[in-house]
């Protein structure tokens, strides 16, 4: 069997789907990329006149470079992780189901069946990134009176280069699920590197390729980068050997990755397509599961009923400890931002949010519970207090986390000690409206339906569904910090406070109780 | 020089986390014998023809079609090209019609000027005729489950792995499903199903093996094992 007869019959199968394609679903897809092309041009051109009115000052220019040097490094790191995470679980070459039993199941030789899919995931990577680098590339431009030719050269192509090395990197974790389970487990680490490389620029453009990348982009931007054209002869090394090496090894995926990649794409094509984000996540968590097995973990179960449900929930997050240690790095991040720069209003923003999806990590239960709302037919409570009783567990979670920051956060100086005991005081408070607002929105299930059919108004009345937690949180929690900074001493303001998260937390509690299981 | 056996399956293990599917299944299968693997829900048989069709990579274990080591390397075409599997849920490209699933496989398998003959004949055996230029989509489930027994049956092989092939197919269907892989097996080839309806593996199968938790209880000839005491203990006879 030869690599000829692959590529007839993969001839053979594009051919019949051409012929099989609905009438005007060719157009349709044109039409839909003329119009986003179109938005993009008007946006971008819009943005662009709008930034070029006022270039960058010499010494803005010079933070705008340093700004490059300090996070293109990272939001690159990021991509990359993302990237390598994303093809644990689907990746750069995805067949169908039915590919795996026809095509994979005969005797062809499987580099030529899986090469131009790769090809493609190669294309599809470096022009990701090459997008990414041209939106830099704009931004730069607009305000640095700088030449456009080696900028855009080297904006396009640093990013691009990434994003080839994260197919190709994709197509080697797809191939080996050892290096599956890697990803998964070390992934956090290149996220904690991606945080700490904003600190030190310098090193930043030296870590490797995602710092290569940036290097020349900094240097043509006006910026200190001396080594720019070792970094750009290293991340080329490192692109060709990473495509050599994915390209070379196209035969070597065992079927059972291949099947089980297939399997999951016919239910995330379905999940996309109506925008349930929820189906989505249980794909990618199904997938984790299948690589890294669950927990088996035994806590003994209480004897108190009221105790059943937050037992429930204990066990749930110590099968899946990465929830808490998402909800922890949220939350640090919150309560140091706060700490360390109280008097930004923007910050105060942020760090309600990161507490809000902190809280959202947290509930996973309910989510469980409402995706499928008949299992709690077994169970004695009615639907309501169902909910309330999932919030018990998150809400002393998190604030025990949010505790133990502020302690941390007093110890590192960061917290007047006039402050402690009001933030040790408010901590439970706050956690436990964060965590009745992220169930409030997540008991709501999936994207409903009717919202997609909406028409033109379709879209933001899908963004406020979507917003509704985090809004609500901002707001319940905007009311108090917007009290506490209106007083000129904050002790002043702690009754109308105290008042104020009391009164929301009852509101919060007695919203869900009312609630009905989703139909 | 003895004839190797058609498959041979060794000290097959598959683990999911800590769950074991399948622990220790040594089973041989030679040209022209027909084996059923009978057991419970979750007692291993799926895992067991996955693992032997290749789909699945054991923890443990080897698999072995015509003296060729399936498991291992990722790519075996010489493996493949004596083996055909049909799983328990039709699997179909929603684009092709019935007809064209048999022509890809044809191409697939290099089958030549032959195909167009044996297609008209496996579409009429199998009761399709007629339908050939039906989507699945416009198909039930029983006529899907035959679209895919067609593509399985029309390719050479010489091992042929069965995962609850009646499953959707009315009696005369089944009849007609007995009738060809007992052909397939008079021909040469070593056939080996998973099923729930004992009475299609009766008259079918040589051999019986019973599975228990991913181990095998009992294993012989079909009426021995049938009328033996695991089966009887097991709910199965």
């Amino acid at each position: 069997m030869s690599a000829v007869a692959a590529r007839q019959a993969l001839a053979y199968r594009r051919r019949r789907r051409r012929a099989h394609r609905p009438p005007g679903q060719l157009s349709d897809l044109l039409a839909l990329a003329y119009v986003m092309v179109l938005y993009a041009l008007i946006l971008g051109w819009g943005s662009f006149r709008t930034l070029r009115q006022t270039t960058a000052s010499p010494a803005e220019a010079a933070r705008l470079a340093e700004l490059l040097a300090r996070l293109g490094p990272a939001v690159l790191l990021v991509g990359l992780v993302a990237a390598l995470r994303y093809a644990t679980w689907q990746g750069p070459v995805v067949f169908g189901a039915a590919d795996v039993q026809l095509l994979l199941a005969a005797p062809l030789p499987r580099a030529a069946l899986v090469r131009p899919r790769l090809a493609w995931g190669l294309g599809a990577g470096a022009t990701l990134g090459g997008l990414l680098g041209l939106g830099a590339f704009l931004l730069l431009w607009a305000e640095l009176a700088v030449p456009a030719g080696p900028l855009l050269a080297a904006a396009v192509l640093g990013p691009a280069a990434v994003g080839l090395l994260a197919a190709a990197l994709g197509w080697l974790v797809e191939e080996s699920p050892v290096r599956a389970r890697a990803v998964l487990r070390l992934s956090q680490v290149g996220l904690l590197l991606a945080a700490a490389l904003p600190a030190v620029p310098a090193e930043a453009l030296w870590s490797g390729p995602w710092g290569w990348a940036v290097g020349p982009t900094v240097a043509a931007a006006g910026g200190w980068a001396p080594g720019w054209p070792a970094q750009a002869a290293l991340l080329a090394l490192a692109v060709a050997a990473a495509v050599t090496a994915a390209w070379s090894r196209a035969g070597g995926a065992p079927t059972e990755e291949l099947a089980r990649r297939a399997a999951l794409r016919g239910g995330l094509a379905a999940s996309a397509y109506l925008l349930d984000v929820r189906a989505v996540a249980l794909l990618r968590q199904q997938a984790t599961r299948a690589l890294l097995g669950v927990r088996r973990v035994r806590l003994r179960p209480p004897r108190a009923r009221w105790l059943a449900i937050p037992w429930r929930d204990t066990l749930a997050m110590l099968r899946a400890p990465g929830r808490l240690g998402w909800a922890a790095a949220l939350a640090t991040g919150a309560v140091l931002a706060v700490a360390a720069l109280p008097g930004r209003r923007g910050l105060g923003i942020a760090a309600v949010l990161a507490g809000f999806l902190a809280a959202g990590r947290l509930v996973e239960s309910i989510r469980v519970e409402t995706d499928q709302p008949d299992a709690h037919y077994q169970l004695s409570w009615r639907y309501g207090n169902l909910m309330l009783l999932h919030c018990l567990q998150p809400a002393v979670v998190l604030a025990a986390i949010g505790s133990l920051l502020v302690v941390a956060a007093w110890l590192a100086g960061l917290l007047p000690t006039a402050a402690l005991g009001l933030a040790l005081a408010g901590t439970p408070a706050a956690a436990a409206v964060l965590v009745l607002a992220a169930a409030i929105a997540g008991r709501r299930g999936r994207v409903p339906v009717e919202l997609l059919l909406l028409g033109d108004v379709g879209g933001i009345a899908l963004l406020l569904w979507i917003l509704t937690g985090p809004l609500l949180a901002e707001t319940l929690l905007g009311v108090p910090i917007a009290l506490l900074r209106a007083t000129p001493t904050p002790q002043t303001a702690i009754p109308a406070v105290a008042v104020w998260l009391a009164l929301v937390v009852l509101a919060e509690s007695a919203w869900l109780r009312t609630r009905k299981p989703p139909s | 020089m003895p004839i190797p056996a058609a498959l041979r399956l060794c000290g097959l293990r598959k683990v999911y986390g800590d769950v074991v599917a399948l622990d220790g299944l040594d089973l041989e299968v030679a040209a022209g014998e027909c084996v059923a693997l009978i057991g419970h829900n979750g007692s291993g048989k799926t895992t067991a023809v996955r693992l032997a069709a290749g789909q699945l990579r054991p923890t443990a274990g080897t698999v072995m079609v015509a003296g060729i080591t399936l498991t291992g390397a990722a790519d075996v075409p010489e493996a493949r090209a004596r083996l055909a599997f049909v799983p328990d849920t039709p699997v179909l490209y929603g684009d092709l019609t019935v007809g064209e699933h048999l022509e890809l496989v044809a191409l697939a398998h290099e089958l030549g000027e032959q195909a167009g003959q044996r297609i008209a004949v496996l579409l009429e055996e199998l009761g399709l005729a007629g339908r050939g230029e039906f989507l699945p989509g416009q198909l039930s489930r029983g006529l899907r489950q035959k679209t895919q027994l067609a593509c399985a049956l029309l390719r050479p092989f010489q091992v042929l792995l069965l995962d609850e092939p009646v499953v959707g197919l009315d009696p005369p269907s089944q009849r007609a499903l007995h009738k060809l892989l007992r052909r397939a097996a008079g021909g040469g080839a070593a056939v080996v199903l998973t099923t729930h309806q004992l009475g299609f593996a009766e008259g079918l199968a040589d051999r019986a093996v019973i599975l228990e938790e991913g181990r095998v209880a009992d294993a012989g000839p079909f009426e021995r094992v049938m009328a033996g005491a695991q089966a009887a203990r097991l709910g199965l006879s």
